[in-house]
């Protein structure tokens, strides 16, 4: 979720602000749905790749007993 | 019932630098009330705050799930984008806050919510920053989740049913959502997002009473669900909360407590943020959550979830409580 602060006009937009529509006209609810089937296909690449090498990495761990650290998978600013 | 082969509370994970507790955010021990911190499974950051202190735990959490309830998340996401709606141009007049109170619920129960009641929208289901939503009432809804399904608690199938069960109950929101908009009045679904705490909704509105598990307990169906609301303005009577003799059971009953594999459940209610209430310790519970997909043992364990058991559990306890049964 990229975009502003709905109250100081900076920071990240929110769901709501990026995909609800007031409005029932057919182009931009074309527009909307296109955009999300497109965040959609992102989250689910991320899904697979990068969730990919963190099952690996864990499933690593518990067979080795040492830790996968998980601290860089914080979200960041 | 019993929970099928769980793992011990042994991680494969670690913090090099371990976040703050999870139980010090959630304001265990805190006298003064406060509205709450976001602190896991949150879309906090849509609102331009910082990340909340455990996302490296819940983009984990995202991360190692199974396809099976990966596929049910992405479905509900999708669903989101029908969450508002533009509102119809001539309102409905409502005369009778209470019949109309009556004929949401007769939607509600229709779409197929197993329980549902109203409430005004009040702070405490609000976490703070967050800015609060325009409406002025709230209902509460109740989606019951597959009991042969669940009894696969804590593994993948349970938590296929969990996330199966979330986007059925972010329908009937949205369905009723737009129901109500087509009647004239504001109205906005509010299920599996993380912008509303849904508990406190659901206590106020007598949708049930907080189990010693740290989740809601309804009389027909127990834990055994999960919950969503619809915000809205359309004018209607609140309901009050109920009294369905949880404490009762929970303050003898040790089920949930004993099967809890990283012991997170306590035997005594704890004050949190200047309330006393049950409280599951977040540090314990949250890591087993993690790698379990949801966990949810103390759920369905409850005796109160056992299917058809609860009105009899809640009649027995309530008529232990008056004076001729002492006698």
């Amino acid at each position: 979720m990229t975009g502003r602060d709905p109250r100081d006009g900076t920071g990240p937009r929110t769901f709501q602000e990026s995909y609800y529509l007031q409005t029932d006209r057919l182009a931009p609810r074309l527009w909307r749905n296109l955009r999300l089937a497109g965040y959609l296909a992102r989250v689910a690449l991320v899904w697979l790749v990068r969730g990919g090498r963190v099952r690996r990495a864990h499933r690593r761990a518990l067979q080795t007993g040492r830790p996968y650290y998980i601290d860089h998978l914080a979200e960041r600013d | 019932m019993r929970p099928h082969d769980p793992p011990p509370p042994r991680y494969g994970f670690a913090f090099r630098k371990p976040p703050r507790s999870g139980n010090q955010l959630n304001g265990l021990d805190e006298s003064e009330p406060r509205l709450a911190t976001p602190v896991f499974h949150s879309t906090g950051r849509g609102a331009g705050r910082q990340p909340i202190a455990w996302s490296a735990l819940d983009v984990f959490f995202n991360l190692i799930a199974t396809p099976g309830p990966f596929l049910q998340v992405l479905r509900t996401l999708w669903q989101r984008r029908r969450y508002a709606g533009p509102v119809a141009p001539t309102r409905v007049p409502v005369d009778d806050p209470e019949a109309m109170t009556a004929t949401v619920k007769t939607i509600a129960r229709e779409l197929g919510a197993g329980a549902s009641g109203v409430t005004t929208l009040e702070d405490d289901a609000l976490y703070q920053d967050y800015p609060k939503p325009p409406f002025r009432y709230a209902i509460s809804l109740a989606t019951v989740m597959d009991r042969a399904e669940m009894t696969h608690v804590p593994h993948e199938r349970a938590a296929r049913e969990v996330m199966r069960t979330y986007r059925r109950g972010s329908l009937i929101a949205i369905r009723l959502a737009e129901r109500i908009r087509a009647m004239g009045w504001p109205a906005q679904a509010y299920a599996d997002g993380e912008d509303l705490l849904q508990i406190p909704l659901a206590i106020r509105s007598g949708v049930g009473q907080l189990g010693k598990h740290g989740s809601l307990i309804t009389r027909e169906h127990g834990s055994n669900v999960r919950l969503a609301a619809v915000l809205t303005d359309l004018p209607l009577a609140p309901d009050r909360p109920v009294d369905i003799a949880v404490d009762d059971l929970c303050l003898v009953c040790r089920r949930c407590a004993e099967d809890c594999p990283p012991g997170a459940i306590q035997h005594e209610k704890r004050l949190v943020r200047g309330v006393e209430k049950w409280y599951v310790d977040f540090d314990r519970c949250v890591p087993y959550f993690s790698v379990t997909q949801g966990c949810a043992i103390c759920i369905e364990v409850c005796p109160w979830s056992e299917p058809g058991r609860g009105p009899a559990l809640s009649e027995g306890l309530l008529a232990r409580r008056r004076p001729s049964s002492r006698a």
